[in-house]
């Protein structure tokens, strides 16, 4: 891609409105990553409970015996 | 003394045995960081003209609905081309092809070689000679004949072209099979974890080692800049083409969101061929760019240790995994009361990162999970599943004798003691006697229950040494094409 279509692309970017098919394909791609990360965030959260939960268990019948 | 050195020796092993589940956890926890650390914010709304590439031998079943589904993509019209190579093909290829460029007079271009076999890049670089040689082209999406594209997947995968230090960008290529199968559903499976976990994170650490040879967009200065040619001395091209992309100062990208369907092996021999050829690429692809690994200053990315760890951990999988086990039995034979808290070490991180990547990967891709969620459990096979929750309970449930038993007192308690801890090793060997009863013609219910039993990802595994062997044997480099019955269609 050479000049003439760094030229095209910035009279684009002047006259697309901001709801065109683009920016609505950029914003659902935005938005499924950042679900993703949130996504992330609650897994590890969950499974850090889980193995705090695992570990007090075994110390706790490690003690018993 | 030689005990204690035989004692750090195990645990050295046990430590390598843990570190493929290590390293792919830690990728696994990057991929979120995908939500922050993205080339969205560079993307624009350009549409440069683009020539599909899709080299064909034998294609006649596919090729007609793959044209089709590329003429129907969302894109400006008269913005792409489709140039087929007919890689001397013998069956009807010619006539679809001669039916093809009628039905899309200007769009469609049927580039035939006379004399051919030579494989995939030679067949490419037919095409890109012709594609470069005239000055249409902006960019070239190299493809394979199977594969369905998205309407909107050139759209999401050109803007990040607009972005002059991108040189090329690649899709998440998803198993497209109607009616699926098993093995159909664990490939799925694989390729969220895969693709698009893998790459994702990828994107994060800053480059990719692989842009999926069934969707490749190269921008036509790159595709000079690389030397106008796709390298045709390793069964891995599609891998050596983003690596040079790279040195020559340019990124490449995964787009999750750009989606293609493709018809992947539906038998395990066939997969078998498949990723012998494909593991076969990435251990000349470790050979040929020997003087990057671990050596930062000359490469950042395939240069730094992580990406280094990552690469040979993949790589030399089932070599790490075979020396889990060992050291393991080591450990058990001369240092008995400590070989539960070792293989409790590993199979604990085993499980947790099983578990993360499992659900994170529903949570990944969810149209997948609903179609493969039963895959996505069984992944690492219903035995070693149990062997996670023996790990997770303690070895002392089994009740076997924490000593070495004397010959003539063995109990079979100490032989699943034994089976146990060398699981990794007897699971990548199960997994190759599937592949010997699949190869055998073993009806199809029976291999689906040993696989599910045994596991797909020990079949992997067992692929993995397959092709290490192969290659360390030097045995013959052909290319193997996998047999495609157009059974791939588009998500409705």
């Amino acid at each position: 891609m050479g000049q003439d279509d760094q030229v095209r692309q910035g009279e684009a970017a002047d006259v697309t409105p901001p709801d065109s098919a683009f920016d609505k394909l950029q914003s659902a791609d935005i938005r499924r990553e950042r679900r993703i990360l949130w996504s992330e965030v609650a897994l590890i959260a969950f499974l850090a409970v889980l193995v705090a939960g695992y570990l007090m268990v075994r110390w706790r019948v490690h003690i018993a015996l | 003394m030689t005990t204690d050195i035989l004692i750090a020796l195990c645990l050295v092993c046990v430590l390598l045995g843990m570190l493929p589940t290590v390293m792919t956890f830690a990728q696994f926890l990057a991929v979120g960081l995908h939500g922050v650390r993205n080339h969205y914010s560079k993307c624009r709304d350009v549409t440069p003209r683009v020539a599909f590439l899709l080299p064909a031998w034998n294609e006649a079943d596919v090729l007609g609905s793959s044209i089709d589904s590329l003429m129907g993509i969302d894109y400006p019209a008269g913005q792409w081309r489709i140039y087929v190579v007919d890689d001397a093909s013998t069956d009807h290829t010619q006539e679809v092809m001669r039916a093809k460029v009628a039905q899309y007079p200007g769009s469609v271009v049927h580039l035939r070689r006379e004399k051919g076999g030579q494989g995939k890049a030679h067949t490419l670089n037919h095409g890109i000679r012709q594609i470069l040689a005239e000055e249409w082209a902006e960019a070239v999406m190299i493809t394979d004949a199977d594969v369905l594209f998205e309407p909107t997947t050139l759209r999401r995968m050109a803007r990040h072209l607009a972005d002059p230090e991108v040189g090329g960008v690649t899709a998440y290529v998803k198993e497209g099979s109607q009616p699926s199968s098993l093995l159909s559903r664990y490939i799925a499976f694989e390729y969220v974890t895969a693709q698009a976990a893998a790459r994702r994170a990828q994107n994060v650490m800053g480059g990719l080692p692989c842009m999926a040879g069934g969707a490749q967009l190269h921008s036509r200065d790159n595709l000079m800049a690389i030397g106008g040619a796709i390298d045709t001395s390793t069964l891995a091209e599609d891998t050596f083409t983003t690596i040079k992309t790279q040195l020559a100062g340019r990124r490449a990208l995964f787009d999750a969101n750009a989606i293609v369907w493709a018809e992947e092996p539906d038998s395990v021999a066939a997969l078998w061929k498949q990723r012998v050829r494909w593991g076969r690429g990435n251990l000349q692809i470790t050979t040929a760019f020997r003087h990057l690994w671990f050596r930062p200053g000359r490469s950042a990315l395939f240069g730094n240790i992580p990406f280094g760890l990552l690469w040979f951990s993949i790589a030399w999988m089932p070599v790490f995994m075979i020396l889990g086990s060992a050291g393991l039995m080591g450990l058990f034979y001369i240092w008995p009361s400590w070989a539960p808290a070792a293989f409790a070490a590993l199979w604990g991180v085993t499980f947790i990162s099983y578990l993360f990547q499992t659900l994170f990967s529903f949570a990944i891709d969810p149209a997948a999970a609903k179609q493969s969620w039963f895959e996505g459990i069984a992944f690492p096979g219903l035995l070693s599943l149990g062997v996670m929750v023996l790990a997770v309970l303690g070895l002392d449930i089994l009740g076997a004798s924490p000593t070495w038993p004397a010959p003539g007192s063995w109990t079979w308690r100490d032989a699943a003691m034994l089976a146990i801890l060398s699981w990794s090793a007897i699971s990548t060997f199960l997994a190759w006697v599937v592949y010997r009863l699949d190869r055998a013609g073993c009806p199809k219910p029976l291999r689906n229950v040993l696989l599910v039993l045994v596991g797909y990802g020990p079949l992997l595994c067992a692929i993995s040494l397959a092709s290490i062997v192969a290659q360390l044997r030097n045995a013959d480099l052909k290319w193997d094409k996998t047999i495609k019955s157009g059974k791939a269609r588009l998500p409705t």
